[in-house]
């Protein structure tokens, strides 16, 4: 195949969601493409810029731009990764305020909202058959992004029932350095989240740091529902997985976080 | 009670969430209620024109501002009113000493602003001898219970109707059991005393027209018109940043402050103010006073980018819709404003230290842009102050080396997959005093479910 | 503070020495008045009356208030005479016309427990009666229930045609626009009306051509 796509694993996918990221190259092959994994990537440098330390940040950036030159498309299993990629890496290095970088502009997508936006695929198959999903929306897909429809119509497609769940727009209270500065209300605010949690099948959602947020909280609380990473649940969409991503299936550290 | 300051946000955020989480679950209804209101009104109009419309008009008001200042001084002294400058709380209480000493007030009615709470203005008038009543009825309930507002627009959001009951119960003699149409009742009728008897009323000020030297103050109750109409003595005071160029456009400021602050089409009681008491009028002030306050907005709107909180016209629409506010309320953030306003207000306002932690108050989840009314982008100007509180060393010392070794990382894959693959074999689950951060993960959370290969691992051998 | 007009006023200079100062954007591009749509308003051009009114009842009455079309002097002084009897006291606007008053006991406004009022004007878009202090401002607040009159020929459609006819008369010390009875919602966020102002508004809309000698 001609397509090629270049994939950023991301820091928190390479560490916790391994099997989902692995999971993503196996969709994006079955839906023909031909998926490289640049070998110089690192990090996107968000740890270090939602924290405020720029120069630090700066570094991640320019390696990442460097890394991804001569991609056609950057693909990331990451909403918020995206997003940095996509919007702050111009500010950093020295453009306009939410602008691209102009190395990387109109080539960076989340994985869902390539698959959609730029496939113009969504029909990935029936495997999702009768289950019911609720899907949290990362702050940075949904806001930064705009991508709202494209996760949700995925899974539809695929024949889940895409639960209504009353927060599932409000953010999960993950905030990277948020989360560790101010763990009470953070929390909380994960707690709300699962307050209002309906009885799905398993949760899933396009960033990894929300569902470590969540899934964490939830198995503290003693809450037996699963955590997925769409990507896993998306390639089990495809009815081509073998336990790997199933929502059936998988566990810490394959198909994403449990919460069981 | 210590004075609140925002200093101590993590202790008071995690004291509410713990202590009292009746006043939490006040503001998570209170707030997302609001919110929702806020949401079916910008629906009913072309929400996203008028919002564009407004932020130009006040990143053009604050672009000239010396100008649009000079004109409306011009105007105020031509409509009667006399003018003061204050550069601080203290300049704005000297004003309002020497009006209380040359009309001899002895009661004073306090509409609300969160002008005077920012300069703690009610402190300094009991220092003079004179009662001040609040008399919005939220910033009543709070004057009694003596606290400050915990949210710009409904300052006793955090407090409840058994709240309430028992307060009035004591304060006023209602019964325990009396509804909220008894109980407003109840401070109707000593608020009414009040006001009849007061020489003095106290105001802030939601906009100044430059063009006219028109005060408007927007408001549901009543009382800022009452305020403002039935006292000798009017002093209004009003941040430099409240101007706008001409009196039409507040026809689109009035509808849109109501609709991003309560989803209302206009505030209840709009006052335009021109001056005192005309010759052909029955009533009315014999004098007015505005004066003028900086109290740090001039060495803002110096600073680069984050000059933009000056287009805040306090709607409180960002704190409706933050998810952090809605778990404490805002006397958590130790400042009259809170939520993702304060953030950014607070460093430009008070100075990035005595503001600290508050830019970190925020996940950056970015509903807040969203939904403001003059389009601040506030998750940038957070940042923004963030990367300052870096540079500046007010972040901890440990979080600086972390990042620094993190950043080492960043050219160097193989370093960084090699302290990933190190990291997998730390514990994460100890929860360590000696890992603060970490615990503070764990407590709640548990420990940190690593996948048992590192993705750069599994390619490695090939995906299959 | 004789000193700190001046140093204000330099520091903000000093601040936009080098900010190039932003356009202003022209008028506020605001809603068309007769509906609640997302139509832009034609500049200049007047909804007719009967879909002024209707947006001016509609806004109003959302809002709370109570709403009466009178169609000639007599039909709105039989109004009055009627809906007085319930109150014990009344108390007059300054510019109320004579004969839009009854004569039942009159008291000062701080105890009548009705106010009968004249608007200077009104705005179909936000529902609001535009009061005016030449009438009194103590009458206006302080009746537990108030009775505003204003001539349908003075509802502006919109805010923005009110405010520019607005800029070009001697203004009084100050204006009301009351769109409402008064309400708060700051005891456990339970809506109660008749907080410190009127608690029941009622706007009189006189539906006829005013006499040049009244008003």
């Amino acid at each position: 195949m001609d397509m090629r796509v270049s994939l950023f694993a991301t820091c928190v996918g390479d560490q916790f969601f391994a099997e989902s990221v692995a999971d993503s190259v196996r969709l994006l092959r079955h839906l023909g493409m031909n998926v490289d994994f640049p070998k110089g990537q690192t990090c996107c440098g968000q740890p270090a810029f939602n924290a405020g330390h720029m120069e630090e940040a700066r570094e991640f950036a320019r390696h990442t731009v460097r890394v991804f030159d001569s991609s056609d498309y950057v693909v990331l299993p990451s909403g918020s990764c995206a997003g940095m990629l996509r919007h702050h890496f111009g500010t950093l290095l020295g453009g306009k305020t939410g602008a691209a970088h102009p190395k990387l502009a109109g080539r960076v997508f989340e994985l869902s909202e390539f698959i959609v936006r730029v496939l113009g695929v969504t029909d990935l198959g029936d495997g999702l058959k009768g289950q019911r999903i609720c899907y949290h929306h990362g702050c940075h897909a949904l806001r930064t992004l705009g991508v709202r429809e494209e996760p949700m119509e995925l899974l539809r497609q695929a024949g889940a029932a895409v639960m209504e769940w009353e927060a599932a727009e409000e953010c999960c209270g993950f905030g990277g350095v948020f989360s560790v500065k101010v763990p009470h209300v953070s929390t909380a605010m994960a707690d709300r989240k699962l307050d209002t949690l309906p009885s799905p099948d398993l949760v899933t959602s396009a960033d990894g740091g929300c569902l470590m947020q969540l899934a964490g909280r939830a198995k503290k609380r003693g809450m037996s529902v699963p955590f997925r990473h769409l990507a896993s649940v998306l390639w089990a969409a495809t009815g081509s997985a073998r336990g790997s991503g199933a929502p059936s299936g998988g566990g810490v550290g394959r198909g994403g976080v449990t919460g069981g | 009670m210590a004075d609140p300051t925002p200093r101590n946000y993590l202790t008071e955020s995690a004291s509410i969430i713990r202590n009292h989480p009746e006043m939490s679950q006040s503001v998570q209804e209170s707030s997302r209620s609001f919110d929702q209101r806020r949401a079916d009104a910008y629906d009913q109009v072309d929400s996203q024109a008028w919002r564009t419309w407004a932020k130009a008009v006040k990143t053009h008001t604050l672009s000239n501002l010396d100008r649009y200042l000079e004109e409306a001084e011009a105007h105020l002294i031509q409509n009667g009113v006399h003018v003061h400058w204050a550069e601080d709380g203290q300049e704005a209480f000297t004003v309002l000493e020497s009006v209380v000493a040359a009309h001899g007030v002895k009661r004073a009615v306090k509409a609300k602003s969160m002008l005077t709470e920012e300069l703690g203005l009610n402190r300094f008038l009991e220092g003079l001898g004179v009662g001040i009543r609040e008399t919005d009825l939220g910033e009543y309930i709070i004057q009694l219970l003596g606290e400050g507002p915990s949210h710009i627009v409904a300052p006793a959001i955090h407090r409840s109707l058994t709240d309430c009951q028992a307060l009035f119960h004591r304060e006023l003699g209602t019964p325990l059991d009396a509804d909220p149409d008894q109980l407003a009742a109840a401070a109707r009728a000593a608020l009414r005393e009040e006001f009849l008897s007061a020489d003095l009323g106290v105001s802030g000020g939601n906009f100044l027209v430059a063009e006219t030297g028109t005060l408007a103050l927007v408001e549901n109750e009543g009382n800022i018109r009452l305020s403002t109409s039935l006292p000798r003595v009017h002093v209004a005071f009003v941040g430099i940043e409240k101007l706008i160029p001409r009196l039409e456009d507040l026809s689109g400021f009035l509808q849109l402050v109501a609709r991003a602050a309560t989803g209302q089409p206009i505030g209840t009681f709009v006052s335009l103010i021109q001056g005192p008491r005309k010759a052909d009028e029955p009533d009315g002030p014999e004098e007015v006073h505005v004066v003028l306050v900086d109290n740090g907005r001039s060495r803002l709107l110096a600073e680069e980018a984050a000059w933009e909180a000056l287009r805040c016209i306090r709607c409180g629409a960002c704190l409706n819709v933050c998810p952090v506010f809605r778990q404490t309320g805002g006397h958590a953030y130790g400042w009259a404003y809170s939520g993702p306003i304060g953030a950014i207000l607070a460093p430009g306002l008070l100075g990035l230290e005595a503001a600290m932690p508050l830019p970190y108050a925020s996940t950056l989840c970015g509903a807040c842009a969203d939904v403001c009314p003059v389009e601040i982008p506030i998750p940038d100007l957070i940042l923004l102050w963030r990367e300052r509180a870096v540079r500046d060393g007010l972040v901890p010392r440990a979080e600086r080396f972390a990042m620094r070794v993190f950043g080492q990382a960043a050219k160097r894959p193989g370093l960084f997959s090699a302290s990933g693959g190190l990291l997998r074999k730390v514990p994460l689950d100890f929860g360590s005093k000696a890992l603060p951060v970490l615990s503070a993960w764990t407590e709640t959370r548990g420990s940190l479910p690593r996948s048992p290969r590192l993705f750069r691992d599994l390619w490695k051998d090939g995906i299959k | 503070m004789s000193g700190s007009r001046e140093r204000i006023f330099r520091r903000i200079k000093l601040a936009l020495k080098d900010r190039p100062p932003a356009d202003y954007p022209g008028s506020f591009p605001g809603e068309s008045p007769l509906e609640c749509g997302k139509s832009r308003q034609e500049p200049n051009e007047d909804p007719p009356r009967t879909e002024i009114m209707d947006r001016f009842r509609g806004m109003m009455e959302a809002a709370g208030a109570e709403v009466l079309v009178f169609e000639g002097i007599e039909e709105a002084g039989a109004w009055l005479d009627d809906f007085t009897q319930g109150f014990g006291s009344v108390a007059y606007g300054r510019t109320v016309p004579e004969v839009l008053r009854i004569a039942s006991e009159k008291r000062e406004p701080s105890n009548a427990e009705l106010g009968v009022s004249m608007a200077r004007c009104a705005v179909a878009e936000t529902g609001s009666l535009v009061m005016d202090a030449r009438d009194g401002r103590r009458n206006q607040l302080l009746p537990p229930t108030q009775v505003v009159w204003v001539w349908s020929e003075a509802i502006h459609a919109s805010a923005l045609k009110f405010l520019r006819e607005l800029d070009t008369e001697p203004m009084p010390s100050a204006l009301g626009l009351h769109s409402g009875p008064s309400k708060s919602a700051d005891i456990g966020q339970i809506m109660v009306r008749g907080i410190h102002g009127p608690g029941r508004l009622i706007a009189g809309i006189l539906d006829w051509p005013q006499d040049p000698g009244s008003g």
